[in-house]
């Protein structure tokens, strides 16, 4: 297999380091990849996706109306990274988690901080994820988003920076772990040569966490994962850990909250107890009682249940405050406000266009900037000023003059890539990480987490939700 | 088990049972016709009577109860829901969220089923509409069936899935048998002497449509009657297809499972219906048909009991006695 026909100059590659060498850490990969010429490299990519095809490892893109059922797109060849870089990234995710939690129990609680003017007030008060009806609860451990997927990236210069935060529903953790499956069954000699630390302890861990929430002192509480079904575009990974957990997998109906204000379940025994709600449904569809009055995806009455204290919810409603990418901006502060600590991970630099500087800077300079809308997720509504026409620049000039607290906007990244197995042999692409941070009684932090490929050449556009692939991450001991 | 699960499992257990009964139904109606001289021939229509869709064929053929409209209405036809191509279908789509539940190879063999019909479907050479291509269709219909029937019968765990499997698949095989004796009976001992000199010839193809006519034989040896063909298919205990047979098995597994007592009053209701009839020495054509329409009211009912007892269906539900010592999987 040739290399030197792979350019990875001009961006940070995460195999090569120059079109020669690769980095210390994927030394043996690139040895082993080396000795594979084309068709063996294409084989084993159709290998892994019959492999793939086998385990059932599916996805559904709304897109595409009726096939629920797609394959989940995968490359087979990993992102290494070297362990003693994890620890410290690990060290600062924690850090980051901890602060967070503290500051959505504060904002639903005293607003120091807001008191104190760290972070601005009109960005709750305005924001539509502040949720009312969850003032003055502090749920088990006083923690909020007990599953958080942080998005990382590398740039320019290789360093880790948090993209952002996601603190409602976070996916991707279960392809995480077949990731880790599929390259097992492809490459498996790399592994015996190998220290890579395993990801499949997952599953052992969200119990733990989840089970350090449940409100009654049993051995085994009642764990339930709720799904909106199987018509959601992360159903694959609510039946998945589910099952690894040994958790039902329930939708709104078949739970129901009794006159004692306890959760219940229906089942052919009667009726059961449950402890703990892990829910995969979004704030505003939990309860019809109290949020959105036609969902049919929630239980009516569990927020009574909720508040008080009769059953758990991971993630507690309301932690959507700080899944914002205006709080984002705020993150380093509150570190400093609540632990009396400095970053250990940076953010990228963000310019928040409620203040005035910052978006007369971003008007200035929309085409080499990314904006943002503050509050949505999967990749849409965005502006990548630099491959944006001159109509879209327009429409983003509008529309951030007319409502600047909705926008935000940051430096376009050089983000870091890696080698995928196109039909001609080696070529870069662009990619994130999602690692998962689970915070209960404890806080821990997966062994690597999802990488994210844009499988088009030269996009930044990695969500999977709009046709981004993945990579196993392998955290490998030197 | 959640009764939600419960309620999927049941109809899976219920559209695999009408896929298969449907397509031996079709193949023993499909052999008859081809045996029969002109003059003793049924109508193709006889089909719909039996799956009670008359309607729902008026409304997209009209009066043209031919053999190819009928055909393709009952096996391809995926907007009739009574068609094998829907059964299907809705069985893997009540399998799909309880696949957890269900041996591996259960979704595999569903998965598989329904692929095959849908290629059968599209290639028109091979079409099971065209005679020539039907009996094979029909018999590997039947056989992917059996291999699902038979992956439950050696790998399912005899826990609330399975029974509740049984019993949509003893439901369904109950109302089918029901449905053929129905119309059949009632056709053929309604016929003119000069044409019915066939009919134990007819007789035998419905009983190798539920292949019966082997453990028939030994039972009663070669000859053929009315009213011997009826009792083995109502009421011999020791064949699994007989009525009797669905009923008892469903009583016995009723056994493990809570609050009961209304299911099986049901079922013991529905075996006197069927013994009362045994006791009549002669077959009379209009006593029969009230029996028939006895037991299929009896079946509905059967149906309606399990779904207020045990699925979502039912009301306040009582305090399960397992508790906190279990985990969420208790079945």
């Amino acid at each position: 297999m040739k290399w030197n026909t792979y350019d990875p100059t001009p961006f940070y590659d995460e195999v090569l380091e120059n079109s020669e060498d690769p980095r210390p850490v994927a030394d043996q990969l690139f040895t082993y990849l080396k000795s594979l010429d084309n068709p063996e490299l294409q084989a084993r990519k159709a290998a892994s996706k019959l492999c793939i095809e086998e385990m059932g490892v599916s996805f559904t893109i709304y897109s595409e109306g009726n096939n629920i059922d797609r394959d989940w797109p995968f490359d087979v060849i990993p992102r290494p990274i070297p362990a003693d870089e994890w620890k410290l990234v690990g060290e600062g995710l924690k850090q980051r988690m901890r602060a967070l939690n503290l500051f959505i129990n504060d904002v639903y609680n005293e607003q120091k901080i807001l008191e104190d003017g760290i972070v601005p007030r009109h960005l709750i008060d305005g924001s539509t994820n502040f949720l009312k009806a969850c003032k003055g609860i502090t749920p088990p451990h006083g923690v909020w988003a007990n599953i958080s997927g942080t998005d990382l990236v590398r740039d320019g210069e290789g360093v880790f920076r948090v993209l952002e935060d996601n603190l409602r529903v976070p996916s991707g953790v279960s392809y995480m772990i077949e990731n880790r499956q599929v390259t097992k069954r492809i490459f498996p000699e790399v592994f015996n040569e190998q220290s890579i630390l395993p990801v499949s302890d997952y599953p052992t861990h969200l119990y733990e966490m989840l089970a350090s929430l449940s409100p009654r002192e049993v051995e085994f509480p009642i764990i339930v994962v709720l799904t909106p079904g199987i018509y959601n575009s992360a159903y694959f990974e609510h039946s998945f850990l589910a099952q690894e957990m040994g958790a039902e997998l329930v939708e709104g109906a078949d739970l129901f909250v009794d006159t004692d204000d306890c959760v219940y379940m229906h089942t052919v025994d009667g009726k059961q107890r449950v402890d703990v709600v892990y829910r995969r449904v979004d704030d505003t569809f939990l309860d019809p009682e109290v949020f959105n009055e036609h969902s049919m995806l929630g239980v009516p009455g569990i927020m009574r249940a909720w508040k008080k204290g009769n059953v758990a919810i991971a993630n507690a409603p309301g932690s959507g405050v700080a899944d914002d990418k205006a709080v984002y901006a705020y993150v380093p502060a509150m570190i400093k406000y609540y632990l009396g600590e400095e970053a250990l991970l940076p953010n990228v630099k963000t310019y928040l266009c409620h203040i005035e500087e910052d978006c007369k800077y971003t008007l200035e300079n929309l085409n080499k900037l990314v904006v943002k809308p503050v509050n949505e997720s999967g990749g849409y509504g965005l502006l990548i000023g630099p491959r944006a026409s001159e109509e879209e620049l327009e429409k983003f000039r509008k529309l951030i003059k007319a409502n600047p607290r909705n926008y935000v906007s940051q430096p376009t990244l050089d983000l870091s890539t890696a080698p995928v197995i196109t039909d001609e042999g080696l070529s870069p692409r662009h990619l994130d990480l999602r690692p998962f941070i689970l915070q209960g009684k404890d806080c821990w932090v997966t062994q690597g987490g999802l990488t994210r490929v844009a499988m088009i050449e030269g996009s930044l556009v990695v969500n999977s939700s709009q046709g981004g692939g993945s990579k196993d991450t392998w955290i490998v001991e030197t | 088990m959640l009764s939600r699960n419960a309620e999927r499992v049941y109809w899976l257990g219920r559209y695999i049972e009408r896929t298969e009964d449907t397509a031996r139904l079709l193949n023993a109606f499909s052999h008859v016709m081809m045996d029969l001289p002109a003059s003793s021939k049924l109508d193709w229509n006889v089909l719909l009577q039996i799956l009670s869709v008359e309607e729902q064929f008026k409304k997209k053929h009209g009066d043209d109860a031919s053999e190819e409209n009928v055909i393709s209405f009952l096996v391809t036809d995926s907007e009739n829901p009574g068609s094998i191509r829907s059964a299907i279908r809705a069985a893997r789509e009540n399998a799909r969220t309880v696949r957890d539940r269900l041996p591996l190879e259960g979704w595999e063999i569903l998965n598989d089923l329904n692929l095959f019909v849908k290629k059968r479907e599209k290639n028109l050479a091979q079409n099971p509409v065209k005679l020539r291509n039907r009996f094979q269709f029909l018999k590997d219909v039947v056989a992917k069936s059996q291999q699902f029937n038979g992956m439950v019968q050696s790998t399912l765990s005899r826990n609330q899935a399975y029974d509740f499997i049984s019993f949509g698949r003893f439901i369904e095989r109950a109302d089918m048998t029901t449905r053929m004796l129905d119309v059949v009976a009632d056709i053929l001992l309604r016929r003119p002497e000069d044409v019915s000199s066939f009919d134990s010839h007819i007789w035998m193809e419905f009983m190798k449509a539920q292949n019966a006519v082997m453990m028939y034989r030994a039972e009663n040896g070669p000859r053929i009657s009315a009213k011997s063909v009826l009792h083995f298919l109502l009421g011999q205990e020791d064949f699994p297809r007989s009525i009797k047979s669905c009923l008892q098995e469903m009583t016995r597994l009723s056994q493990q499972l809570p609050r009961n007592e209304a299911f099986i009053a049901e079922t013991q209701k529905l075996m006197l219906t069927l013994e009362d009839y045994q006791k009549h020495a002669e077959i009379v054509p209009a006593e029969l048909r009230v029996m028939f329409d006895d037991t299929q009211k009896g079946l509905n009912q059967l149906h309606s009991v399990i779904a207020d007892t045990w699925f979502l269906g039912a009301a306040a539900a009582p305090e399960s006695e397992t508790q906190t010592q279990t985990q969420t999987e208790s079945s």
